[in-house]
C-alpha cells in the first residue's frame, strides 16, 4: 500500500470522510467528481473501504464463562446497600403520600437524610436480604464511603446548578428567587447530614467543602426573595472569592473517578 | 417465563436486588463487547463494565419507561469507556507524552485469547487485525470505534473525548492509516 497524498489527487482523508458521510455537499461533489475519472483514486478509495469493511467483521474477544457471575460479585456489595436505600425511599414516599406532606421538601430535608442514616445502618449490619455473606469491617467501611461519595457527588451537582443560576442572574432586571431559595434550603438540610457522615468517615476535605457550601446556600435560602443588585453582587463575590463552583467541580470529578476506580470491597 | 427488561427495571427501581442481578446476567456480555471495542483490552473492559453497572444502578430512577434498556445501558457504557480513556489519557500524558503515539494498548494485548469466532476469520488476518488495533493509541482507538462502530459524528466524538474537530479527524485518519498498513494484503484480496 502507498500513501495516497499526491498533488492533484484526493487525499486519504477524503476517502475516510466520504466513507463515513462526513463531507459537506460541496466537498462530496468534489470527491465524487474526481473519483469518477481518476483510476488511481478509485483504487485508493477501494483500498480504504476494504480496510474498513475488514474491521466490521471483527468480533470482540469472549469474556470467561463466569463473566456475569464475576461481574455480579464485583458489584453486589454496592447494589445491596444502594437497593436497601431505594426500598426505604419507596416506603418513605408512600408514607409521605399518605399524609399529604410536601414531598420535595421532605425528600431533601428528611428522606435523603434518612437514606444516608439508613445506609450507615446497612453498613453496620453487614448485608441485607439474608442470602449474602456478611461483609468484613473494611468492606463495610468501603461500602459506606461509596454510598456517601455517590450522594455527595449528586449533592454537588445540584448545588452547582443553584449557584450557577444565582451567579448568572441579570442584576439589572427584577428577579424572584423563590424556587432557588427553596432548593437551597433543601440542599442545606441534606448537606448537613452528608457533612456529619463525612466527618464520621474521616473525609475531611469533603466535610470542609460541604461546610463552605452550606454557608453560601444559607445565604441564598435566607436571603430576600427579590434581592437588590447589591445583594446579588455580594453573593456572587462570595461565591467567586471562595472559588466555590470550581472546587465543587474538582471534588465532584474526583468523587466520580474514585467511584470508577475504587477497590471492590472484599467479603 | 421470560420477564421483559422493562418489568425487571421497574422491580430494580423499587430496590429489588435480584431484579438488578437479572439485568447483569442478561446484558453483561453485550456490554463487554461494546466496552472492549472502545478501550481495547480485557482488564480495562471489565472495569468499564463494572462502572457501567454501578452507574446504571444509580441512574435507575432516571430511566424512562419508553426507552430501550439495552440502548440505555449502551449509552452509559460508552460514557464510562470515554471517562476511562480520558483518565488513562491524562495518566499517560503525565507519564510521557510519547506514550500516546507509541500505542500503550499494545502492552496489554496479550491477555486476549483466540475464540471460535476469531478462528472463523482466519488466524493470520485476525492476528494482523488485532495487532493493528492494538497499535492504535487510546485516543485513536476510541475516536475510530466511536465513529466506525457506534456511529457517532465527528463533532459528537470531539465533544465526548474533549478534542477539537481537527484533532478528532486526525485521530481517525491515523487509525485508518495504521490499519491500512497492517491489513494491506487482506484488504486487496
Amino acid at each position: 500500500m502507498t500513501d495516497h497524498q499526491n498533488p492533484g489527487h484526493l487525499a486519504d482523508e477524503d476517502f475516510v470522510l466520504d466513507y463515513y458521510g462526513e463531507l459537506d455537499a460541496a466537498e462530496r461533489v468534489r470527491v465524487r467528481t474526481h473519483l469518477a475519472w481518476c483510476t488511481d483514486c478509485q483504487h485508493a478509495d477501494r483500498d480504504v473501504r476494504a480496510t474498513l469493511r475488514l474491521v466490521d467483521v471483527t468480533p470482540a474477544p469472549e469474556p470467561s464463562e463466569d463473566f456475569e457471575r464475576d461481574m455480579w460479585t464485583r458489584i453486589e456489595p454496592h447494589v445491596r446497600v444502594a437497593s436497601a436505600r431505594m426500598r426505604w425511599t419507596v416506603r418513605l414516599r408512600g408514607w409521605v403520600a399518605g399524609r399529604a406532606v410536601t414531598w420535595p421538601r421532605l425528600a431533601w430535608g428528611g428522606g435523603v437524610s434518612a437514606a444516608v442514616v439508613l445506609s450507615f445502618f446497612v453498613g453496620r449490619s453487614g448485608s441485607m436480604g439474608g442470602s449474602s455473606p456478611a461483609l468484613s469491617p473494611s468492606a463495610v467501611h468501603v461500602a459506606r464511603e461509596r454510598v456517601l461519595d455517590a450522594e455527595v457527588e449528586d449533592h454537588f451537582e445540584r448545588s452547582q446548578r443553584v449557584l450557577a443560576e444565582v451567579t448568572n442572574l441579570d442584576a439589572s432586571t427584577p428577579v424572584v428567587l423563590t424556587s432557588d431559595r427553596d432548593r437551597a434550603a433543601d440542599l442545606v438540610a441534606a448537606g448537613r447530614v452528608y457533612r456529619r457522615t463525612a466527618d464520621a468517615l474521616g473525609e475531611t476535605a469533603t466535610s470542609e467543602l460541604l461546610e463552605d457550601l452550606e454557608r453560601v446556600l444559607l445565604d441564598v435560602a435566607n436571603g430576600s426573595p427579590q434581592p437588590t443588585v447589591a445583594e446579588i453582587e455580594a453573593l456572587r463575590n462570595r461565591i467567586d472569592q471562595q472559588d466555590l463552583v470550581f472546587r465543587l467541580r474538582v471534588v465532584g470529578a474526583e468523587l466520580r473517578h474514585k467511584q470508577g476506580t475504587g477497590a471492590t470491597p472484599a467479603y | 417465563m421470560h420477564e421483559s427488561d422493562l418489568l425487571v427495571v421497574a422491580r430494580a427501581r423499587g430496590g429489588d436486588t435480584e431484579a438488578f442481578r437479572v439485568l447483569v446476567e442478561r446484558h453483561s456480555r453485550y456490554l463487554f463487547a461494546v466496552a472492549h471495542r472502545l478501550v481495547g483490552n480485557v482488564e480495562d473492559t471489565q472495569d468499564v463494565v463494572q462502572e457501567t453497572w454501578l452507574k446504571a444502578h444509580r441512574q435507575l430512577a432516571g430511566f424512562e419507561a419508553r426507552a430501550d434498556v439495552r440502548t440505555w445501558l449502551t449509552r452509559i457504557a460508552v460514557n464510562c469507556a470515554i471517562d476511562h480513556i480520558r483518565g488513562r489519557r491524562y495518566r499517560e500524558l503525565a507519564h510521557d507524552p510519547l506514550d500516546l503515539q507509541q500505542g500503550p494498548l499494545s502492552e496489554r494485548a496479550a491477555v486476549e485469547g483466540p475464540t471460535a469466532d476469531r478462528l472463523l476469520l482466519g488466524a493470520e488476518m485476525q492476528q494482523r487485525l488485532a495487532s493493528a488495533l492494538t497499535s492504535l493509541t487510546a485516543l485513536e482507538r476510541a475516536a475510530f470505534m466511536l465513529r466506525h462502530v457506534e456511529g457517532l459524528s465527528i463533532d459528537e466524538i470531539g465533544t465526548a473525548l474533549d478534542l477539537r474537530t481537527s484533532a478528532t479527524k486526525h485521530c481517525i485518519f491515523r487509525a485508518v492509516r495504521k490499519m491500512r498498513v497492517a491489513l494491506a494484503s487482506f484488504a486487496g484480496a
